[in-house]
């Protein structure tokens, strides 16, 4: 990635221009070639079309969905649902991470509950929350936080336990006040990690908000598009897949993004080039 | 690789394999005093789960006396499991869904290990397929569901498609990590020694890389275990997805936790005995920490 960029972005000689070119053309030939021939193949029978659907037909109902405001209105009730869970997520999962990492009666406590939990599929959670809480935002909200939680705890918690003993003995010499350590040794040897477990938390979120939706909602983008694969309509479904993508790659770049400018010092496994 | 590129599995590395909280506090044991001392530091943790969580679940029960539908006691629900797994139906279900699981998971486990080894020996390849494999990993398993359900209906074929999906990406991502973090050197002694490529791949990359195939494989089946109750919720007859799904629509709370239950049961099991595989394949390779 490194030597390409550095490529691109090399000014002037022929050769290294060449060279650019021809190594976007090897990144982008696949993609081209796979739309082509899916292309043709739908013109070819009618009979292909009604299975695969073709990509200019995809690309019209995105066009259209986008024109008369139906896919915003979709992706927004979705995304809202996701990225609402993603905090609460967040908010509760972090601390009880760093706590379970640094207090060890606490660990003793709620690390044997996580790990008796963690075999069961979050998505079997989905009953459950709807049963208790109906196909409101509540429940999504619910199987968001089944979904992400062990994501962002493990994560969190990984971290935590890995600081070096030797940061916190340096801490204890110089001072006894443990809200000290934990501001300024625990926190920033475990940031790394809180980082990591927001990253994938979001993208998890994002998937498990789609599940959700298709096994109780009445809105969103789970179950618009389960609800055109019942009416037979591939097109709209490819048009719902391509987009869950488009937002997953939107989300992680985002998130990328707030995360550098806001603390543009930090280079963790998350953010560098590795 | 740019970690952007990592995508949505880069979860799934943080999510499960890498990651065994029991061996934390006991990592560094050698010896089988330590080991079983450890073992039985697992067991007693495990006690204590189970314990917490049913204490604090009879206590929920016994004070604020919710409805069976909403919350059933510990009692009825392993009563219903034990009725549940009287019947040869239940048994039936957890049968199909493993046969679901294992398939995909075959299926995903040699194309993923084929792909990662084809895209290490060859970079134009693997220059030419990273947009395409990349953005794939962003469509997640389960925006596969629906249109598997119109291509393939209620048949095997599309639940298997799910399985393979969702456990192809992460083993050949992990793989392909691996095979890369394997040293020059091992590469360069077998090609001194006049080794041909075939057998150097064989008999040193693999090996070498044997702990991170495992963690993809191991990952690979929690993810095909999370995709198939997906796909048997959304669209099926049986499994126990369906089954967990079919029960909460007629409001039978305890059998829906009976089922949980059990998934988490067969997932665990699942799960150690392929780590199990790992370590009498290649005994004394540990997942790289």
């Amino acid at each position: 990635m490194g030597a390409l960029e550095h490529r691109l972005n090399a000014p002037g000689d022929r050769s290294g221009r060449l060279a650019a070119i021809a190594s976007v053309a090897t990144v982008v030939y696949v993609p081209v070639l796979a739309l082509a021939l899916w292309q043709v193949l739908s013109l070819f029978q009618p009979g292909i079309r009604e299975v695969i659907s073709s990509p200019a037909a995809v690309a019209a109902n995105l066009a259209s969905g986008l024109a008369d405001g139906s896919v915003a209105a979709n992706v927004g009730a979705s995304l809202e649902r996701a990225l609402l869970g993603w905090i609460v997520t967040l908010v509760i999962a972090t601390p009880l991470a760093i706590a379970a990492g640094r207090i060890r009666l606490f660990a003793r406590l709620v690390i044997p509950v996580v790990d008796l939990l963690r075999p069961i599929s979050p998505i079997a959670w989905i009953p459950l929350a709807v049963l208790w809480l109906g196909i409101g935002l509540n429940s999504k909200l619910l199987i968001v936080f089944v979904v992400t939680f062990f994501v962002v705890f493990l994560n969190v918690y990984d971290a935590v336990i890995r600081i070096p003993p030797v940061l916190l003995s340096v801490c204890r010499t110089f001072t006894p006040s443990r809200p000290f350590m934990f501001l300024h040794v625990t926190l920033p040897a475990s940031f790394q990690g809180v980082v990591l477990g927001a990253q994938y938390g979001l993208t998890t979120a994002w998937g498990g908000v789609i599940v959700a939706e298709m096994v109780g909602a009445n809105s969103g983008v789970g179950y618009e598009m389960l609800s055109a694969a019942n009416q037979f309509d591939p097109t709209s479904v490819i048009a719902y897949m391509v987009l869950i993508g488009l937002v997953g790659i939107v989300l992680n770049a985002a998130f990328l993004l707030v995360f550098r400018t806001m603390l543009p010092s930090f280079v963790g496994p998350g953010t560098s080039d590795a | 690789m740019h970690r952007f590129l990592a995508g949505p599995g880069g979860a799934a590395i943080a999510s499960k394999g890498d990651f065994n909280l029991t061996r934390h506090r006991a990592s560094a044991s050698v010896g089988w005093t330590r080991k079983l001392a450890s073992r039985s530091f697992g067991m007693l943790q495990a006690a204590t789960g189970i314990a917490i969580l049913l204490v604090g679940w009879e206590i929920v029960t016994v004070l604020f006396r919710p409805l069976p539908v909403i919350l059933p006691s510990p009692q009825d629900v392993f009563g219903r499991l034990v009725y549940l797994l009287s019947t040869s139906e239940t048994w039936s279900n957890l049968g199909i869904s493993l046969a679901r699981v294992v398939a995909g998971f075959l299926l995903g486990t040699g194309s993923g290990i084929s792909v990662a080894v084809l895209l290490t020996r060859h970079p134009f390849l693997d220059r030419s397929l990273r947009s395409v494999l990349v953005a794939l990993r962003f469509v997640i398993p389960f925006a596969w569901v629906p249109i598997a359900a119109y291509w393939f209906g209620l048949s095997e074929t599309g639940k298997v498609f799910i399985t393979w999906y969702a456990s192809f990406f992460v083993i050949a991502f992990q793989v392909r990590a691996g095979i890369e973090a394997v040293p020059d050197l091992y590469v360069r002694v077998a090609q001194t020694f006049g080794m041909s490529r075939r057998r150097t791949l064989w008999q040193v990359i693999l090996p070498a890389a044997w702990p991170k195939i495992i963690v993809g494989m191991r990952l690979g089946l929690s993810f095909a275990w999370v995709a198939i109750l997906a796909a048997e919720m959304v669209n099926a007859n049986s499994g126990i997805g369906y089954f967990i799904n079919y029960s909460g629509q007629f409001l039978a709370t305890d059998d829906v936790m009976a089922g949980m239950i059990m998934i988490g049961v067969l997932g665990f099991v699942t799960d150690q005995a392929l780590s199990l595989f790992g370590r009498l394949v290649l005994p004394g390779k540990d997942a790289p920490r």
